[in-house]
């Protein structure tokens, strides 16, 4: 009942903004649905503290920890972006319909990425992940100029594509599965037959599915629509690319990997192990010469994807305890980061990270704000991506493959250099002289957008809730059965 | 699965699959988007044709079902939506521009389709007959199809393009996973409504804002 009403409430949202209600109850009901998905994310990981899965009566829908896990962050990150939204459109949208569509286009974004995590067929979770990509190409394109028609055209063919290439590598999966002897193609029909898979088939549909999925994940050499439509796309849009990048998709390679790891001889860890370090290791060169601070945040997107899929290829489950952890503090810091951001936009009306110097001249909480999004972000202590990037360090360092997690503190040194010295140079410094304009002022929902989101950063930096701890271990330890 | 009649079927199928091959190279060297959209359609009414075959063999409901969905979605239903979404003027546009000529692109593809077979047959010691055919011809469309993407710099040739990577994953996939459940080709369709929907919306827009839908000449965006 939990499992379909979180796609139940979405669906709401969108039947509610597309009548003929006044704007504001529309925006109203939006959030408080949002805040009920939240509530019904957290209720599911209560219960499955106790149980292994909760499933429907048909078995459609089911959701093991590592999917509640997912499910809370997507459904956190909504939230948060969808209440920016509401004071970003304030400013930007031109007109009443086109406020509107946005919405409707955000919680259609929404219903597909709640998907991801609930579906329990395989080709079905192949499905939301396709249609999140469709149903964001008006977001990312949201302002209609013919730079964002530019970057929404890339991102669709690109990742459409990236799709395609996904799709011939699950019906390739299917394959080996029926040679198994599966009729069962969910994800415990997976677990059960993996171990009598062909070795061949297997590997060739890991790499389609990699590949295919590592184009939506935007991991590098295939990033090339990332850059555009980071810096195209409205900020709230940004903070949900970058759920959707490093936490819905790493949650379903990690799962398929989960499945394919009992083929004897396989190569699929070697394989994620490749893509996650080039990932890690070109995210954070880029993150050194980019231009925009936007794009500098999209970066160090992919480089914490590469870091999570890195980690995840571990054979060993403190690892991929970390590199869930990890997940779970970058799917919770990235958002604020975009909504810091948003207001830095607000604020200086530039992109440029040369253009914007001084904030703190210019306006005291927005630096102070930035500041402390950029630093959590980096990895400075004592925030939580501090704590999950020494997890990892700590944990990846004493086994037995110690020059991966060697090359990935070199990585995350670079980065955190990176964003602290673009970082620098924004928020210190001389402020220009005053525009002409005063500056804008900051809707309250954009601040509360922003309290809300840094709050969990802060606080699980210092205060680990116990439940949320027992959460990881079980989806690592269902990582490593395959079983639930 | 010893039938009689078993050795025309699968002669049947082989023509079917040179054909549809065929249809990939024709959307290389389509010079009017018009002609894109037909060897497009053909291609798919190939696909449906081959699903009736292998169903035939392995007696296969499942499978006739897969042939009826694609003929409505893809033969009827998409070039339908393609003419309401997308102007008229861009799908009457003639002499469209490639990156790379025609000759070339034909060898590449050429290129492509042994590198399939190269992928493809160490796969097929696993399959039947069906598969053999299927699965490298299936493999070398979907890498044909990318390719295509990358020369093609209109939007129309761009999206039938990446329609049709997806006729050659289920060209592939009908023939290795018949028991692929129809909510899976339900699903495919699905996805390439949706696609057809939004990147016709889509390439509207672009169309108004430029005046012309040469989406590989956009380039103004770009970290410098």
């Amino acid at each position: 009942m939990l499992l379909v009403l979180t796609l139940l409430l979405p669906l709401l949202a969108i039947g509610i903004t597309a009548s003929p209600v006044p704007r504001t109850v529309a925006e109203t009901t939006a959030v408080i649905l949002a805040i009920g998905n939240v509530v019904i994310a957290l209720v599911m990981a209560a219960r499955l503290t106790g149980s292994g899965t909760l499933t429907t009566a048909p078995a459609w829908l089911s959701i093991n920890s590592f999917g509640a896990i997912t499910l809370l962050l997507e459904t956190f990150g909504a939230l948060t972006a969808l209440l920016f939204s509401i004071g970003y459109l304030r400013i930007h949208a031109a007109s009443n319909g086109h406020k509107r569509r946005y919405l409707i286009w955000l919680n259609l974004f929404f219903l597909a990425l709640y998907a991801v995590p609930l579906l329990n067929e395989i080709a079905m979770v192949w499905l939301a992940l396709t249609l999140t990509t469709l149903f964001s190409v008006f977001l990312v394109s949201f302002e209609r100029t013919p730079a964002a028609l530019e970057a929404g055209w890339k991102y669709a063919v690109l990742t459409i594509l990236g799709a395609a290439l996904a799709l011939l590598g699950i019906l390739l999966l299917y394959w080996a599965l029926s040679l198994a002897g599966a009729t069962d193609f969910t994800w415990n029909g997976l677990a059960g037959a993996a171990a009598k898979m062909p070795v061949r088939v297997v590997d060739l549909a890991f790499l389609l599915m990699l590949v295919g999925f590592g184009t939506k994940a935007a991991l590098i050499p295939l990033h090339a629509w990332l850059p555009d439509a980071y810096s195209q796309a409205p900020f709230p849009v940004c903070a949900m690319l970058s759920i959707l990048e490093s936490v819905a998709i790493p949650y379903v390679i990690l799962r398929i990997l989960a499945g394919t790891q009992a083929v004897v001889g396989n190569h699929d860890r070697a394989w994620l192990l490749a893509f996650g370090l080039v990932s890690a290791g070109g995210a954070a060169l880029l993150i050194l010469q980019t231009h925009e601070y936007k794009r500098l945040f999209a970066y160090s997107t992919i480089e914490n994807a590469g870091i999570i899929l890195t980690a995840g290829a571990m054979n060993s489950v403190h690892v991929q305890q970390a590199a869930i952890w990890q997940m779970i503090a970058h799917g919770l810091t990235k958002p604020a980061c975009f909504f810091a951001a948003g207001m830095v936009f607000m604020v200086m009306g530039k992109y440029r990270i040369t253009e914007v110097r001084g904030l703190l001249g210019r306006s005291w909480s927005v630096g102070a704000v930035f500041m402390l999004a950029g630093l959590t972000l980096a990895g400075a202590p004592p925030f939580s991506l501090f704590l999950s990037e020494l997890a990892i360090l700590k944990t990846g360092l004493v086994g037995r493959q110690a020059w991966v997690f060697m090359l990935l503190a070199v990585f995350m040194i670079i980065s955190f250099c990176g964003i602290t010295y673009h970082l620098f140079r924004m928020v210190l410094g001389q402020a220009p002289a005053p525009a002409h304009e005063p500056p804008r002022t900051i809707p309250g929902s954009c601040r509360w957008a922003l309290l809300l989101a840094l709050a969990p950063v802060v606080l699980i930096g210092w205060f680990m809730p116990a439940a949320l701890h027992h959460l990881i271990r079980q989806s690592a330890a269902a990582l490593r059965g395959g079983a639930p | 699965m010893a039938h009689p009649d078993i050795s025309w079927i699968a002669a049947l199928n082989q023509l079917t699959a040179g054909f549809f091959l065929l249809c990939s190279f024709g959307l290389i060297a389509a010079a009017q988007v018009t002609g894109c959209i037909r060897f497009y359609v053909l291609q798919s009414l190939l696909l449906a044709c081959s699903a009736v075959l292998l169903g035939i063999r392995d007696h296969s409901t499942d499978l006739f079902i897969a042939a009826g969905i694609y003929i409505a979605a893809k033969v009827i239903l998409i070039p339908l939506l393609l003419k309401r979404t997308a102007r008229q003027e861009m799908i009457a546009r003639r002499e469209l521009s490639q990156v790379i000529g025609v000759p070339s692109s034909l060898l590449i593809a050429l290129g492509l389709t042994l590198v399939a077979y190269y992928i493809a047959l160490p796969l097929t010691i696993h399959a039947g007959g069906g598969a053999r055919t299927n699965l490298p011809i299936g493999l070398a469309a979907v890498l044909i199809a990318v390719y295509t993407i990358t020369v093609r710099r209109e939007a129309l040739p761009q999206m039938l393009s990446l329609l049709a990577i997806e006729n050659g994953a289920f060209f592939a996939g009908d023939a290795i996973a018949p028991a692929f459940p129809l909510i899976g080709e339900l699903a495919g369709t699905f996805d390439v409504l949706m696609i057809v929907l939004v990147l016709g919306v889509l390439s509207t827009q672009v169309h108004r804002s430029l005046g012309n839908t040469a989406v590989g000449s956009l380039s103004q965006l770009g970290e410098e």
